[in-house]
């Protein structure tokens, strides 16, 4: 590079001026997107950092009260039982739903007959609004539902399972399970693919059984997809809102059993006018998040060698 | 060549990004050029949450007859589906609310009211000679602060006692219950586990049982809104006979038979009883036109005959350019529209004057509840007690109808958290 630098002045110049320029065509293009995700993405996000350390209700004046909010918020029992369902639903719901999606991706991977129709059975639920399936699944799990109908044919007497604080978290667990591992089902399928097939052949030849060669070559292999699938499964379940909400009619009820993080920060900001908290809770959110993927980045993180 | 080509299309890039940002801010310059010029008719825009398709149905027709006879004013209805208050409050903060709102009982009006959103009506009730005196004083009360008047009732509905009449028939009772005894004791009755039918299915979220707190002689406050009352013998009368009806299983919630409110289980056939107020009557005969359904009085309590209300009214907010125009509009609406609105929604007039109209003795369903209005209580809390009253009410009630506490220990800390509220006022 230096060499012809030497030789050619002027077409280094010319290099020079030719790169400045696609940069530009480069931002210039990149700007509508860049200035959406500003205004609607980055700008409300750092806001955010700023409304935690406000009183507002939304409709008065808002005055800064540094870090009140924080100090309110850690001595708030509905906060601390917040954050335990969330903890709880996502410790239940990101293993079950990874296990899961892990297993149906790679009996579909076989040849099966009308593999297709299978294939299409476990992604439709993620691609249904999850509002109808919210609501299909509240006549499920309706007292009289249909769940409750197959468990007294088995002559198991069904709880109530929406109305029953002890049951009301785990329904919406079965819900979420059922609607993500679809979605997951597919990325796995896709990491599948990429498993060369002679590692397969060899480990046969050696004499590995199909489940040995399931335990030690497909699932350290798909370690890339897990890695995906448990960081954005755990984000997901973290911050789960929609199935809650819809559930519980928007009160996180009964007696706050299914009372998500998200739901508190919706109720805090929307409901009840405290904008603050509800900035403060979203602030520990992110934090909490960010500080869980880290750990999972530097244990499923790392580059895999075939 | 090729610079110019790429130079072209950088800047329609540029361009339409551009235009639009700029997008949203020219809607609203032209919307308020129409509004300044003097021919076109000034757009007052009319807002309440989605009903059924006849209420919706209703507001459409009396505004395109109010437009008819008034125009230099274009009225136009837009209902808000979803969390109605949650969703005016982001249009507040944006400055684009609609210019006239509903007000609900039980919801954001006290916050509404004392953040100054929606206005004050004092100066137009004067100025146009609006007689305030044929309303019942308990709708009006409700959105009144003050000597301000914020709101001027819509509609509203006591509480009364629904029933299955064939469900008695089965159970040999003859009648409704007239007083707490004979309730408790029919609903006794009416209860049979075996098919899912009980006596009484009933939120105990719902302020229901402070309806029974009422009729016991007590309150959830005390009448200026500025102190708790539910430490009283008469609230534990009241809220432990509701809690008993609960714990000796004659009454469960309607979760328990796969309904979401009693209405419902009422339809459904599996509630021999229920509290509910007018609103029920259209959704019970569209809903479940096989199921027969009568109406009526409350059960006596021990003090009184007592019956918790719930009005709403039509209110300006504070982004409407137009005041004077909406104000037409609500007095179109509050007057010849009032008549109507009962006629085509069959709902509890607002109006003294209209309780003897025909419709009522046409449709006789409506009678029992029109009989509790003398004596009708607004259900109202101070600014400050939403939280209070969507969560905290619903839950200490759920744990003392499970039997998780006493109703002794439910009311006390009913009484401590609100009298914290009402201590912190002002300095939120």
């Amino acid at each position: 590079m230096a060499t012809v630098s030497m030789s050619n002045k002027p077409k280094e110049a010319s290099i020079h001026r030719w790169r400045r320029q696609e940069a530009t065509t480069a931002y210039l293009f990149s700007l509508p997107t860049l200035m959406l995700l500003v205004a609607f993405s980055l700008g409300p996000a750092v806001y955010a950092f700023y409304l935690s350390g406000v009183s507002w209700n939304l409709l008065n004046h808002m005055h800064w009260v540094g870090i009140n909010n924080y100090l309110h918020l850690f001595q708030s029992q509905l906060f601390w039982i917040s954050l335990k369902n969330s903890v709880v639903f996502a410790a239940v719901v990101m293993p079950t739903q990874t296990v899961i999606a892990m297993i149906f991706a790679v009996i579909l991977n076989q040849n099966l007959p009308a593999r297709g129709i299978y294939r299409l059975a476990f992604f439709f639920p993620s691609i249904s609004s999850s509002a109808v399936t919210s609501l299909m699944f509240m006549w499920i799990f309706n007292k009289l539902g249909l769940l409750n109908g197959f468990l007294a044919w088995l002559g198991i007497p069904g709880p109530n399972w929406i109305g029953n604080p002890h049951f009301a978290l785990s329904a919406i667990m079965l819900l979420n399970i059922w609607s993500t591992s679809g979605y997951f089902m597919v990325i796995f399928l896709a990491g599948l693919q990429s498993i060369p097939q002679n590692v397969y052949e060899a480990a046969a030849i050696d004499g590995a059984s199909r489940f040995q060669r399931f335990l030690k070559i497909t699932v350290p292999l798909l370690r890339p997809s897990t890695f995906f699938i448990v960081v954005m499964g755990m984000i997901g379940t973290l911050q789960m809102f929609d199935q809650s909400f819809i559930i519980s009619g928007g009160t996180g009820g009964p007696l706050n059993s299914t009372m998500t993080i998200a739901l508190y920060i919706y109720q805090e900001i929307f409901s009840y006018g405290q904008v603050g908290y509800g900035a403060a809770a979203t602030v520990f959110l992110f934090v909490f998040v960010l500080g869980l993927t880290i750990l999972t980045n530097r244990w499923l993180g790392k580059p895999i060698e075939y | 060549m090729t610079r110019t080509k790429k130079t072209v299309a950088l800047l329609s890039v540029v361009s339409v990004t551009c235009l639009g940002i700029v997008g949203c801010g020219t809607t609203n310059s032209a919307s308020s050029a129409t509004g300044s010029s003097a021919k076109a008719p000034i757009t007052i825009v009319v807002a309440s949450w989605s009903g059924t398709n006849v209420t919706n149905g209703i507001i459409d027709q009396q505004l395109a007859q109010f437009n008819k006879t008034h125009p230099t004013i274009h009225a136009v209805y837009r209902p808000i589906s979803g969390d109605y208050e949650t969703i005016l409050k982001t249009e507040f903060v944006a400055g684009d609310a609609p210019d006239i709102i509903t007000l609900n009982n039980g919801g954001e009006a006290p916050t509404f009211e004392s953040e100054g959103v929606v206005l004050p009506l004092n100066s137009y009730i004067k100025q146009s000679n609006f007689s305030m005196s044929d309303f019942y004083s308990g709708a009006i009360n409700m959105f009144k602060s003050g000597s301000n008047v914020y709101g001027i009732p819509r509609d509203q509905s006591p509480l009364a006692l629904y029933y299955n009449p064939v469900l008695f028939k089965k159970a040999g009772i003859f009648g409704p219950p007239t007083t707490w005894t004979q309730f408790a004791t029919d609903a006794q009755k009416l209860t049979n586990p075996a098919n899912k039918v009980y006596g009484l299915v009933q939120t105990p979220q719902e302020p229901r049982w402070a309806e029974f707190i009422t009729q016991a002689g007590g309150n959830v406050m005390n009448s200026s809104m500025t102190k708790m009352t539910l430490n009283t013998p008469a609230a534990l009368k009241g809220f432990s006979f509701f809690v008993d009806l609960y714990r000796h299983g004659v009454a469960v919630q309607p979760s328990q038979v796969g309904a979401t409110w009693g209405g419902q289980a009422l339809g459904m056939g599996r509630a021999a009883m229920t509290l509910e107020g007018a609103w029920a009557v259209p959704y019970l005969q569209d809903t479940y036109p096989k199921t027969q359904f009568a109406i009526a009085p409350l059960p006596k309590g021990p003090d009184n005959n007592y019956s918790l209300d719930f009005p709403t009214a039509w209110a300006i907010t504070k982004d409407s350019q137009h005041p004077k125009q909406a104000w037409e509009v609500i007095k179109y609406l509050t007057g010849v529209g009032e008549k109507q609105w009962i006629e085509q929604g069959g709902l509890v007039t607002v109006r003294k004057s209209l309780i003897s109209m025909h419709y009522y003795q046409a449709n006789p369903i409506y009678h029992n509840l029109i009989a509790e209005l003398p004596h009708a209580v607004p259900w109202n809390f101070p600014n400050g007690f939403n939280q209070y009253v969507n969560s905290t009410l619903s839950n200490v009630s759920l744990l003392a109808v499970a039997g998780k506490l006493s109703p002794q220990a439910a009311l006390q800390e009913l009484q401590q958290q609100g009298t914290t509220i009402l201590a912190n006022q002002g300095n939120r």
